[in-house]
């Protein structure tokens, strides 16, 4: 269509508009991805400290049965 | 970690279908603005994430008062997340009003009163998180950001009341213009539906993401937690 004479025709801005709207809604996509991350992140975490925890309770549990073992040494071999 | 409660679902839900169909509205409802064109179409999400941006660091301010009342470790939580939502859209409004500044003022930047508080604005909150984190201390910090959450407030009406107080370029959708103002246009009916829709859609869309936020905020203190009685063992 021809432009209506001595009126500017409205300007062709599609590419700004196009790009604001990458930021809009891709930076919102982005923040929601990185909650995932994060939280696999946490998880992974969760997992080595309790895998971390459950190490220490082990060794802190082993001094009591060290007697134990002591006493079985001690034993005279029926042979 | 749990899995997200039916309520937390429907809010998501919800908040998805309302931003679809204010996309559905901006790019096929709402008519083109003669004089700017298409670029003009920024403004119906533009406004809504700057309002976003502000009602999130209006929480903050509420969440601080209510921690400073009660120590409960949620409303540091509340705080700390809603920071961190309302830089997102703080700073998506920012890069898209920049965006739409380039064919309209002809520049991507100028310091204008109401583009130079906004940043300050921002800057104040990114030095909210970075405050956050220069702490190990989880009371002092809590503390801390719960009373820099609430000073930090003040940059929020300044920046509001800017394109008002002082001669700026930005345009006013609301009130009257300064005369230097350059990108103004009057809104037709479809095009204050479509604006209030989104407007609404991103009020819906902020509380789902702080509800997310501090599920996330939720696994970070129980993981400090961890970390403490391990250290302490």
């Amino acid at each position: 269509m021809l432009p209506f004479p001595f009126i500017d025709p409205t300007p062709d801005t599609v590419n700004y508009l196009i790009l604001g709207y990458i930021f809009l809604i891709g930076l919102p996509v982005l923040y929601v991805i990185s909650w995932f991350v994060r939280q696999r992140s946490l998880q992974r975490d969760i997992e080595t400290i309790e895998s971390l925890k459950a190490d220490e309770q082990k060794r802190t549990a082993k001094p009591a049965t060290a007697p134990e073992l002591s006493a079985k040494a001690d034993k005279p071999r029926a042979s | 970690m749990e899995k997200p409660s039916t309520r937390l679902q429907i809010l998501n839900i919800v908040s998805a279908v309302l931003i679809l169909i204010a996309i559905g509205l901006v790019f096929f409802y709402a008519p083109e603005e003669l004089v700017m064109g298409q670029v003009q179409r920024i403004f119906y999400f533009h406004v809504p994430s700057a309002w976003v941006g502000f009602l999130a660091f209006f929480v903050t301010v509420v969440a601080g008062i209510m921690y400073l009342r009660s120590g409960e470790p949620f409303w540091d939580r509340v705080g700390h997340s809603s920071v961190e939502v309302g830089l997102l859209f703080t700073i998506s409004a920012g890069v898209a009003g920049s965006i739409w500044a380039r064919p309209i003022w002809n520049t991507w930047w100028t310091w204008d009163p109401r583009l130079t508080t906004y940043t300050i604005m921002a800057l104040i909150y990114i030095a909210y998180i970075m405050l956050r984190q220069g702490i190990e201390d989880p009371d002092r910090r809590a503390r801390f950001a719960a009373v820099y959450g609430i000073v930090g407030f003040i940059s929020v009406p300044i920046t509001y009341f800017s394109i008002m107080w002082w001669r700026t370029i930005h345009p006013v959708v609301f009130g009257s213009a300064s005369e230097n103002a350059k990108g103004t246009f009057s809104m037709t009916p479809p095009m204050a539906v479509t604006f209030f829709f989104s407007l609404f859609a991103f009020t819906v869309l902020y509380f789902c993401f702080l509800a997310n936020r501090l599920r996330l905020a939720r696994l970070q203190d129980r993981v400090e937690k961890l970390k403490a009685e391990l250290l302490a063992a």
